[in-house]
């Protein structure tokens, strides 16, 4: 067990939250951060992050400067909103929800995220802004919304806690882009997301961690998809010390689907996990998860991807599949593909492939006359836009493929075919 | 002998330990189109891999002069910018790289070694879809990745695409015309055809005669065991298709 006095916390805020607050800050106090013996943080260590101390801010630091927004942007700097007004009727900062939150939001708030998972526990505690977005009926929108989750410019830690609520009624359809991006200052940027798609809702759901080198991400995704609901995340990791995401989805309703697509392109010594469940709980219900990743120098990329068909789930259909480049003698990819079937009649399928760059490919370019660095980045970018691929083909999807090319210092050009 | 393109002597190559090619020489001129023909694993592939620079090989002696340069001292794609290409027997598929954009990337490197202006995006499609009606492929072709998904016919026929809008001093093809069809085939020899030119070369690697009944080579070279052991005209071809290879197996001998 943990060593429960070295665990600390700052207050809490004394807002509306507070009878969700008390027992998650009870819980992460008794059990502490997590170490690789609980098994599902085995390849990612989170134990030195509690030999220090994680203040919050009283005023961000100096702005960052941004990449262009991919949509309606929302910037929090070191977790203070930009603009507190900038809110839409269906779209609410929870900075102005805590004094008195509203009814639908405490229903939906702590009612999808597993408290007993430490990170989910630390952020219920500690959460001090974010968003609450209720979409209402048949609302299709069209544009793109941005959070941003920015590192100011400053020379102290900071520690950030982000939440967001997320209700998608029936037929309504959004597209949500979540962007880590910021200065290299120290910073721990925790976030746990609850969404509940009602039937038919249609959710794209984009993570985009472009963090600087002095932050580590912890974020938890939890997801309700109800009949026919669809659920597709993108989840693209290029930046950060460390980043760790863990996704739940319930496929809770017959027909209820979901898409899960992961790209880690990493270099120096940044850590990447992407730790998935997907539980099909209901008849009908289909899911397809497919990771990448790319890795330089001596980064490392962690993928587990867990499925669960309940004995009802019949007619579920799943598969999974994950592929590393490894660019790097020192580089490392785990691939812990994991199926648990209580059901009979359902398909499932999974592979898993992890090698260099095939020598016959640059020799085919170079003989081509294409020169043996441009070819070997050729061949590294074509493997990790393959994932772009679960995209529908419009600007999202081009302006997302250009900030791989440009990390991967690929041939622009590549781009003018897209 | 100044007008040769190519000139190898005593071509002495391997994989490791394993000696395959055991003393080539062979001259070719501008204009001319060669046929080496042998049995499997005679050395006919090893020879082409080792002239366009494909890595794993080891020449232990002998030497390849292209264009008056040491070919072997050059990186492959200083050969494909010098114009020489490789039709590949087996074209490698590269998932997510655009083929259009290898072709316009591969000739734009071409064309600036040749001190060309590169074409740009425009000027590009227009000459690849004029050399894609010629092999009876549609554009839908250029957007796909590189060989991904692409049949062994359609494969064979991006190698002459490619070939025919490179347009290369020498060009040679790896065994093009294997598991390719009749009307495949045809299309094929059609390119190939329309790029003979007094001053570009050809080498047609094959194990089959079928290739040359509708490109008519003007050497055919015999490679058995590492050696060309015998050349001929193309009479030397209608032989082999007539005898097969044992005679000349007892001969070399």
């Amino acid at each position: 067990m943990n060593d429960t006095a070295a665990v600390k916390l700052p207050e809490a805020a004394r807002d509306g939250f507070r009878r969700l607050r008390d027992p998650a800050r009870e819980h992460f106090l008794s059990r502490g951060w997590p170490t690789r013996r609980d098994e599902a943080y085995k390849y990612t260590d989170l134990s030195a992050l509690g030999r220090r101390e994680w203040p919050s801010l009283d005023k961000p630091g100096g702005t960052a400067s941004l990449p262009d927004a991919l949509g309606t942007r929302l910037l929090w700097t070191d977790g203070f909103l930009a603009n507190e007004s900038e809110t839409l009727p269906w779209l609410r900062s929870l900075r102005t929800c805590a004094a008195q939150p509203a009814a639908e939001l405490t229903a939906l708030l702590g009612q999808l995220a597993p408290e007993d998972d430490p990170v989910v526990a630390l952020n219920t505690a500690l959460f001090d802004h974010g968003t609450w977005i209720r979409l209402e009926q048949d609302n299709r929108l069209d544009a793109p919304i941005e959070l941003t989750y920015a590192s100011g410019e400053r020379n102290g830690v900071a520690a950030t806690h982000a939440r967001l609520a997320l209700e998608i009624e029936t037929g309504a359809e959004l597209t949500l882009i979540e962007r880590y991006t910021g200065s290299d200052s120290d910073t721990l940027a925790t976030r746990v997301a609850e969404i509940a798609l009602a039937d038919g809702a249609k959710l794209l759901h984009i993570r985009l961690n472009e963090a600087g080198d002095g932050t580590r991400i912890l974020s938890h995704t939890s997801v309700r998809a109800a009949k026919n609901a669809s659920y597709r995340l993108l989840n693209l990791d290029l930046g950060a010390k460390l980043s760790r995401e863990s996704v739940h989805v319930d496929l809770a309703g017959e027909g209820a689907s979901a898409a899960l697509h992961g790209l880690a392109l990493l270099d120096g010594k940044r850590h990447a996990d992407a730790d998935i469940r997907v539980q099909h709980s209901s008849s009908h219900t289909r899911s397809d998860q497919h990771f990448r990743s790319v890795l330089d120098g001596r980064s490392r990329s962690v993928y587990t991807g867990r499925v669960v068909v309940a004995e009802h789930a019949q007619k579920s259909d799943s598969a999974q599949q994950s592929a590393n480049l490894l660019l790097s003698p020192q580089a490392e990819a785990d691939t812990r593909p994991q199926l648990e079937i209580y059901a009979d009649d359902v398909t499932c399928s999974h592979g898993a492939a992890t090698g260099a760059i095939d020598p016959d490919a640059l020799f085919y370019l170079q003989s081509r006359g294409v020169d043996a660095d441009t070819a070997r980045r050729m061949v590294a970018f074509g493997f990790a836009a393959d994932i772009l691929n679960t995209l529908e083909k419009n600007a999202l999807r081009h302006e997302l493929a250009m900030l791989i090319a440009d990390r991967m210092r690929a041939p622009r050009e590549v781009l003018e075919w897209l | 002998m100044t007008d040769t393109l190519l000139s190898i002597k005593n071509l002495h190559a391997g994989v490791e330990d394993k000696p395959i090619l055991r003393g080539i020489d062979l001259d070719i001129r501008p204009g001319e189109v060669h046929a080496i023909m042998g049995p499997n694993g005679s050395g006919k592939s090893t020879l082409s891999h080792i002239l366009a620079g494909k890595p794993g090989y080891a020449v232990s002696d002998g030497s390849a002069t292209y264009r008056g340069k040491d070919l072997l001292a050059l990186e492959p794609e200083e050969r494909a910018r010098e114009g020489l290409f490789l039709a590949l027997q087996y074209p490698v598929e590269i998932p997510g790289v655009n083929n259009v954009y290898l072709l316009k990337a591969g000739l734009n490197a071409l064309r600036t070694h040749r001190g060309e202006p590169e074409l740009d995006a425009y000027e590009f499609l227009k000459l690849a879809r004029e050399k894609l009606k010629l092999l009876d492929l549609d554009d839908s072709f250029l957007n796909r990745g590189v060989n991904e998904g692409f049949s062994g016919g359609e494969k064979k026929r991006n190698e002459i695409l490619q070939m025919l809008l490179f347009e290369p001093t020498l060009a040679l093809l790896d065994e093009t015309d294997s598991g390719l069809d009749i009307d495949a085939l045809k299309i094929v020899a059609d390119g190939v055809n329309r790029l003979r030119d007094p001053q570009r070369s050809i080498v047609l690697v094959t194990h089959y005669q079928r290739l040359l009944d509708y490109i008519e080579p003007d050497r055919v070279h015999v490679l058995m065991n590492g050696r060309i052991v015998k050349s001929g005209d193309a009479e030397l071809a209608r032989t082999l298709e007539a005898r097969g290879y044992d005679w000349l197996r007892a001969e070399a001998a």
